[in-house]
């Protein structure tokens, strides 16, 4: 298990030794537009997918978010050091973003109404609507959870659980030292559990034993 | 079950998220779950989190959207910034300075009436009434976004960069007076209101009502930045429904403009899209080369080399 610990997580590749979006961040800094248009194509979708794990299924203003979300990462762009890849300092940034307006924009009251997600569209394998109802309750009753915890600790927990970064990567992005980053994530896991576990209503719409 | 191990096993939680794990690693994993309440809650955020479609349909649309609102803009939300830290200065001084006045008065004006001796040092302005009600702001890092506190932006005073990147910008979803019922006339809605409700209604997926609001800003204001951005999305809803003519003539709207158009390469995209379905071969053809022509290293480099090479000669 240490071994496995220790490791990485795959599927999310160590920074290379040269990033392919380097070359295009650089320009970026230097005003190029091009550049700058090029970078944001590719790293869009990545921050989109990001924003909507923090904003939950029903994310309607992901458009306003996401443009928040980029504008604060080209202006962040002459902050970034290379210490974690630009696809994962662009996540961080749209992570930010999103819980800065969860907290900014009572997202809770606002995203009540689930629009179609697109996994519900989809043809074959639909939930009945009642399973569709349930799983949406728990997805809300998840991300407004967020909504408790230190920013710190939102943060890492979404990183780690929602994009699957790995300690080491939360660790690069965030610019913390791994160990503050594993408590952090101990800490967020424990608010979690204490949360869910002081709401009776909570944990069963979690399905989560109480213990 | 204990609360916590101190080998929980973190990463492999997270490689969880992005791959399948092997038999070994599931099994690993859930015999610590079982003995771990902490990593058993993760484990649920987890399972959560991915049910949360990351990806949609529409989603590289919406990206080139704000690419190219950004591109528009050149280095207005550099400038911008740098022109709200002024404007705040500014209202700070500003604040400061009234806030001196109104106590500077009072103490006149107690000093004019009161015939004691003052005693005691005049009541200024209370702290809290000097302050601006602004939502609270998360605490900034270096690469914490802007907050996304509503924006009004007087053209008269703002800085010049941003006006011109809240104009490159559609409607916030401030709610405006004329979402009000019975405040606003009806008459009173804005392109910008249009805008902001057809995109609303195609991010419901009421694509037809989509189709009909954004008709409705180009019809009644035409020339718009809005209403010329918005023959894209027009064209992109329109193709949704399987109405391609009409998406072709809206892509071609917004092909055939004079104007600098931002967005002229997913206009490409989409007309070739919209001539593929209808297929109309040589005419697809000869967009993809012109969107490779027009545009070098484009993002839609390769979608276009593959329709190029699928497509015969």
């Amino acid at each position: 298990m240490k071994l496995v610990r220790a490791g990485r997580s795959a599927g999310s590749p160590e920074a290379p030794a040269v990033d392919p979006l380097a070359d295009l961040v650089r320009r970026a800094c230097a005003h190029d537009q091009s550049a700058t248009r090029a970078l944001v194509v590719a790293v869009g979708p990545a921050m989109l997918r990001a924003l909507r794990k923090v904003l939950g299924p029903a994310a309607g203003d992901s458009e306003d978010v996401l443009q928040d979300a980029v504008e604060g990462f080209i202006r962040a762009l002459p902050t970034f050091r290379g210490a974690c890849t630009v696809l994962h300092f662009a996540c961080r940034v749209a992570v930010l973003s999103g819980l800065a307006w969860r907290r900014q924009w009572s997202f809770r009251a606002r995203f009540s109404v689930d629009a179609p997600a697109a996994a519900e569209d989809a043809p074959g394998a639909q939930p009945s609507p009642a399973e569709a109802l349930a799983t949406s309750r728990q997805r809300d009753a998840l991300v407004a959870l967020l909504d408790d915890l230190p920013p710190g600790q939102a943060e890492v927990l979404v990183l780690h659980c929602g994009l699957g970064f790995s300690v080491q990567e939360v660790a690069a992005s965030v610019g913390c030292p791994i160990e503050t980053v594993r408590s952090r994530l101990r800490l967020s896991k424990q608010s979690l559990r204490a949360r869910i576990g002081a709401n009776q209503n909570l944990a069963a719409t979690l399905e989560v034993e109480q213990p | 079950m204990i609360a916590h191990r101190s080998d929980c096993p973190d990463d492999l939680l997270a490689a969880s998220v992005a791959r399948p794990l092997s038999e070994l690693e599931r099994r690993a994993l859930d015999l610590h779950v079982s003995n771990c309440a902490d990593c058993a809650t993760a484990c649920t955020a987890v399972a959560l989190f991915q049910q949360i479609p990351g990806a949609e349909p529409g989603d590289d649309a919406l990206v080139a959207r704000v690419a190219g609102r950004l591109a528009a803009s050149g280095g207005a939300a550099f400038a911008a910034r740098r022109g709200r830290w002024l404007a705040v200065a500014a209202a700070s001084l500003l604040l400061c300075t009234a806030a001196g006045a109104v106590a500077m008065g009072l103490w006149s004006r107690r000093s004019k009436v009161t015939t004691q001796p003052m005693l005691h040092v005049p009541d200024a302005v209370p702290a809290s009434s000097a302050r601006t009600r602004t939502p609270p702001s998360p605490p900034e890092d270096l690469v914490a976004p802007r907050p996304p506190a509503p924006e009004v932006v007087d053209p008269a005073t703002a800085p010049r960069a941003a006006v011109k990147l809240a104009r490159n910008r559609p409607a916030r979803t401030v709610p405006s007076a004329t979402e009000v019922p019975g405040i606003a006339p009806p008459d009173a809605v804005t392109a910008a209101d249009l805008f902001r409700r057809a995109n609303a209604a195609r991010g419901n997926r009421q694509l037809a009502e989509a189709a009909e609001l954004y008709r409705a800003l180009q019809l009644r204001f035409p020339a718009s930045p809005e209403a010329i951005v918005s023959s894209i999305s027009l064209g992109k809803v329109l193709l949704a429904l399987g109405d391609h003519e009409p998406a072709l003539a809206a892509f071609d709207r917004y092909t055939g403009q004079v104007a600098p158009a931002p967005l002229m390469e997913e206009a490409l995209v989409g007309k070739g899209r919209a001539l593929r379905l209808l297929g109309r071969a040589a005419a697809e053809r000869e967009t993809w080369l012109d969107l490779l022509a027009r545009f070098p290293g484009s993002a839609y480099e390769a979608l276009a080399k593959q329709r190029l090479a699928e497509l015969p000669r």
